[in-house]
């Protein structure tokens, strides 16, 4: 019983704790050259951007990306959103990354994060986890899971940021 | 002692959220919280726990002010889900820290998490999936005295379940831009780097010149231009002690070499691994996934489907030699082949075999040539996929997979080499209102082990929030035996609670390479998951 009191208890202080405006953090990730990029430099020039954590042995997390590779033309189009794709695929699969980015021919910025470290500073639990920055650059929604025909409700995220 | 930290961190969370988080500091983090409610079921061998009970929570908080932060994490195993360690089951805060960073330097000192190169050398990573975490207690460092040049250095000891190891751990890395640093403008990337780790471990036993002090160092090199790419890392690493028997372990040896061509469209990737003697943790005795300073994932396809990851390979530290061939392509959108919106095509051939040796108590002899492929064969998987959509709402992925598991070697008993062929079909289809079905079919094929499985998965969503799903995996060679499961979930923003009720096989869970066994169970699970 005790032990169901704290469990709840835990429960209870996550569910308290508001939502602070976040920006992306100062953490370094690799580009699919092995340079470094600092995340709170992702930048669409004024324009939102959608940012997807990914893993190449996640099946939702694929079927997401490839939705949003059958809309992006028409999006971007329409918002000029860009969409980074955040890959927490370590040694084990991150080799795989470039061949099935550019295999795939999918249109997004891609980066490693092969320790982790920019998906445990935002907080994410599991992937797909899915962002939405405005044009300053602030997270304003933030999604986790995928089930197909999600990505409209993303799109119309973006709609309602560029009105 | 407990009860006070609970109170200090209400306390923490309500205050800081609303006083501070308009203006100086922000306050984040995340709660996770997995629960299972067991039965016992004999029909697949499973047995509840004492108090049918398991719940595995995990709390993180983060608190941001400038440039600098400060964050823990509590944990609270009530008792542990099964699967997981009993030396787990406690309750506490285990990681926490205090950090500064600002563009070009960052000091942690407390707990924390980090990796050199791509962690064959050294990392210090968590997996709750698994059970995982190493991180390392003390201080850490990153440091970028120019922009090409990145620096870290590592002091402390290793997490062990609710302690630290014995062991102490010191490391630096560095990595150098070549290119950049000489102003050599153009479309090729050349990055050098190298690390060093000692590991100290006392040792009052009597054999003479036992290393209590471990050496190892790495060296590599990611050199990019136009379309291709090639990445080498080798690891040395010096004679360690062995843990059952008072013996001396040779040098080991790691080399990792990845060569990559790309275009629009088209990707193709051979990578290359031999792991000689590559076990290495911070404390001798250390056990099970206790303690580990390098990351040695298995150098193969992760599949996604549950067939397909009925025999997964692990990897062999001791030694191994092998490699993998990837090779992923599009079929152009208004071709023949391609169809209205293209194809997309992915074949993998992955192939292990031990290295040729005699392993006595844990220390293995070589007697074979460096490259010498004549080792008893491990693991080997041929495996294609092709993804294709028919129309707005309908998509299909089709997964056929051909593979050859040494069940032996890899977990242990009497079953040879297991060669199966798996089939995977997976529709999608989108119904009206944002509502879509999944349906999955599998079939695993196979002559040894536990002959034939069927399985399937009809999963059925309402738009972003609702998922619904209800699956069987059944042993029609064998056993007979259906594993039933069925539940649901709801997610709202970064919110996700999910129920389900049902059966799970007895097998080797494996995450990013690394496994552990997990025991049959059955019963009711509830999980809820949340950042904030």
């Amino acid at each position: 019983m005790k032990k169901l009191t704290l469990t709840l208890l835990l429960i209870g202080i996550a569910i308290v704790s508001t939502l602070a405006q976040k920006k992306m953090p100062e953490t370094a990730v690799k580009t699919l050259t092995g340079e470094s990029v600092n995340a709170n430099q992702f930048t669409n020039d004024g324009k939102p951007i959608v940012i997807s954590f990914w893993a190449t042995w996640c099946k939702p997390c694929l079927s997401e990306l490839s939705a949003f590779n059958d809309e992006y033309e028409d999006w971007f189009e329409e918002t000029g959103v860009k969409i980074i794709a955040v890959s927490i695929d370590d040694a084990r699969t991150s080799a795989r990354v470039k061949s099935l980015v550019l295999g795939k021919d999918w249109p997004f910025e891609v980066y490693l994060d092969s320790n982790q470290d920019l998906k445990r500073a935002l907080n994410i639990v599991n992937v797909p986890h899915t962002l939405i920055l405005n044009g300053e650059g602030e997270i304003v929604w933030e999604h986790t899971t995928y089930n197909p025909g999600s990505e409209e409700e993303i799109i119309e995220q973006v709609r309602q940021l560029i009105k | 002692m407990n009860r006070i930290y609970i109170c200090l961190l209400v306390i923490l969370t309500i205050t800081s959220s609303s006083l501070f988080s308009q203006e100086k500091g922000t306050l984040s983090g995340s709660f996770e919280s997995n629960n299972q409610i067991y039965r016992d079921d004999s029909k697949i061998g499973a047995r509840a726990p004492k108090d049918n009970f398991g719940s595995n929570n995990y709390l993180k908080l983060n608190y941001n002010y400038g440039k600098f932060q400060a964050g823990i994490q509590y944990e609270a195993y009530l008792p542990p889900l099964l699967g997981y360690d009993f030396n787990l089951d406690d309750e506490g805060i285990v990681h926490k820290y205090v950090s500064y960073q600002d563009k070009d330097l960052a000091i942690t000192v407390g707990n924390f998490y980090e990796q050199f190169g791509s962690g064959l050398l050294f990392r210090a990573w968590e997996d709750r999936q698994l059970g995982l975490n190493n991180a390392l207690e003390g201080v850490n460092i990153r440091f970028k005295p120019t922009n090409y040049i990145s620096l870290k250095a590592v002091y402390g000891k290793q997490r062990k379940y609710f302690d630290t190891g014995e062991g102490k751990i010191r490391g630096i890395d560095g990595e150098l831009n070549v290119l950049e640093g000489l102003e050599i403008e153009g479309n090729s990337i050349l990055i050098v780097g190298g690390g060093y780790i000692n590991r100290y471990q006392d040792y009052t036993g009597p054999v003479e010149d036992f290393p209590s002090s471990v050496n190892a160092w790495s060296a590599r090199v990611d050199f990019s231009s136009g379309k291709s790419a090639l990445q080498i890392e080798y690891v040395n690493k010096g004679e360690d002690g062995n843990s059952s028997t008072p013996q001396i372990i040779s040098e080991g040896e790691a080399l990792l070499a990845n060569y990559s061509y790309t275009q629009k469209g088209l990707g193709l990737n051979f990578s290359f691994r031999r792991l000689e003697n590559m076990t290495f943790r911070s404390e001798r005795e250390a056990v099970n996934n206790e303690l580990f300073v390098n990351y040695l994932p298995a150098n193969t396809k992760q599949h996604k489907y549950s067939l397909a990851n009925l025999y997964p390979y692990s990897t062999q530290a001791m030694g191994e030699i092998g490699g993998q061939v990837d090779f992923v392509f599009t079929l152009k959108k208004k071709t023949a082949l391609g169809g209205k919106y293209g194809t997309r095509i992915s074949l993998n051939y992955s192939h292990y075999n031990k290295l040729e040796g005699t392993q006595i108590d844990g220390v293995f002899y070589k007697d074979s040539e460096y490259l010498g492929f004549d080792g008893t064969k491990l693991y080997r998987d041929f495996n294609v996929e092709i993804q294709k959509k028919w129309s707005k709402r309908f998509k299909s992925y089709f997964t056929f997979m051909n593979l050859e598991y040494n069940k032996s070697v890899i977990e242990g008993g009497d079953k040879g080499l297991v060669k199966a062929k798996v089939f995977v079909s997976d529709l999608q289809y989108k119904l009206k209102k944002g509502k879509a079905i999944r349906a999955e079919f599998q079939y695993l094929n196979t002559k040894q082990d536990m002959q034939d499985w069927i399985a399937g998965t009809v999963e059925y969503n309402i738009g972003s929030r609702w998922s619904f799903f209800v699956s069987d995996m059944y042993n029609s060679g064998t056993t007979d035996v259906h594993y039933i499961n069925l539940g649901g979930s709801y997610v709202k923003k970064s919110t996700r609670f999910s129920l389900s009720y049902g059966r799970q096989k007895e097998g080797l869970l494996c995450v990013g390479g690394v496994c552990r066994m997990v025991p049959a169970a059955s019963g009711f699970s509830f999980s809820l998951s949340k950042s904030f």
